[in-house]
């Protein structure tokens, strides 16, 4: 779900669409949009604070064909067609005739592709750090 | 992860269009509050809970939310229609009755009315309203309604165990401006019966 959260909004909707032999779907909450507060805490471990405001468009829908699948979406932005995908992917894993070809086709090339970002992001950051350890060797 | 699985079978779908069908539900309500007795028609649910009736089913969605405990009978009970309520309103659920802003019976034979709460002498809105699912809203003991709301004098004939709300409704009503309100359902009918309201046997 975060893979699938996470992702450009533009590949999770061109990777669902390439996928074929998708179930039928009815909603259980159509996608809407609203904000939710987020909350950190200091380091991880501090006191809780409020960090903002955040824009999310969620939906839920349930598969037609298999009684108790329900997938859920929750996706930064107001991208409705991006909650729609997720949702529908978020359906389809819990579902054992659809969840290997969603995960070889959708989730494994999105984490791949988040990696990569991830690393070219380090990679940048790494570039500019600073090394301070000769200024402490200097004082002793 | 499993339990939320579990939950999930066979979760029912909730308005088709959710921001107008609860403002005409909601309208539905008040005009029913307003208009004691009189039969008024709520938005249809296409997938209530099992023995829910669908303007029941609508009106839970419409006034629950995450500010609203809710307290369910016995009959009400059960994981479809709490993973119902759970999924569209957030609302959590009273261990007891008296805790609770929103009662729901599916039987109100089983009921103690003086459970609910009533409200307090500087909130008295801050009071249970009480949602009961009947038989029907017509063909049982009939009643003859008076007061805010009533021109003259209101017939209704609700069909479905109510002995014992008639029984508590004198207190109820002595209690004014404290006490809960009602609410009857069945179908896509709704009787309102704010606590406002004198309720006498029909004398033929």
């Amino acid at each position: 779900m975060g893979v699938l959260a996470r992702a450009p909004a533009d590949r999770l909707t061109a990777l669902m669409a390439a996928l074929g032999g998708k179930p039928a779907t009815d909603w259980l909450r159509r996608p809407e949009i609203g904000a939710v507060m987020t909350r950190g805490r200091a380091g991880g471990t501090g006191d809780a604070f409020t960090l903002g405001e955040m824009t999310v468009t969620r939906c839920a829908l349930r598969l037609k064909d298999h009684v108790g699948i329900v997938g859920h979406a929750y996706v930064q932005g107001r991208d409705v067609a991006k909650a729609e995908a997720a949702a529908l992917a978020d359906a389809m894993l819990q579902c054992e005739a659809y969840a290997g070809s969603v995960r070889a086709a959708v989730v494994e090339p999105l984490r791949a592709e988040e990696a990569a970002r991830r690393l070219r992001a380090r990679r940048k950051a790494g570039a500019t750090k600073v090394d301070f350890f000769t200024m402490v060797r200097a004082e002793g | 992860m499993a339990a939320v699985i579990q939950d999930a079978a066979g979760l029912r779908a909730g308005f088709g269009a959710p921001v107008l069908e609860s403002q005409a539900c909601f309208s539905a309500l008040m005009r029913a509050l307003a208009f004691p007795g009189r039969v008024t028609q709520a938005p249809t649910l296409a997938e209530p809970p099992d023995g829910w009736p669908s303007a029941l089913a609508a009106a839970a969605l419409t006034l629950l939310d995450a500010d609203t405990p809710v307290w369910l009978d016995e009959n009400a009970r059960s994981p479809g229609a709490e993973a119902f309520l759970r999924f569209h309103t957030g609302a959590p659920f009273a261990a007891k009755a008296g805790a609770a802003r929103f009662a729901i019976l599916l039987d109100p034979r089983s009921a103690d009315f003086t459970d609910f709460d009533i409200g307090t002498d500087q909130y008295p809105d801050r009071s249970a309203t009480v949602l009961i699912a009947v038989d029907a809203l017509a063909g049982g003991p009939r009643s003859v309604l008076e007061g805010p709301g009533i021109k003259t004098s209101q017939q209704i004939a609700p069909k479905g165990g109510l002995s014992g709300l008639w029984e508590a409704w004198p207190r109820n009503r002595a209690l004014y401006p404290l006490g809960f309100d009602a609410f009857l359902f069945a179908g896509d009918g709704v009787i309102g019966l704010p606590r406002s309201v004198k309720r006498t046997d029909q004398r033929d």
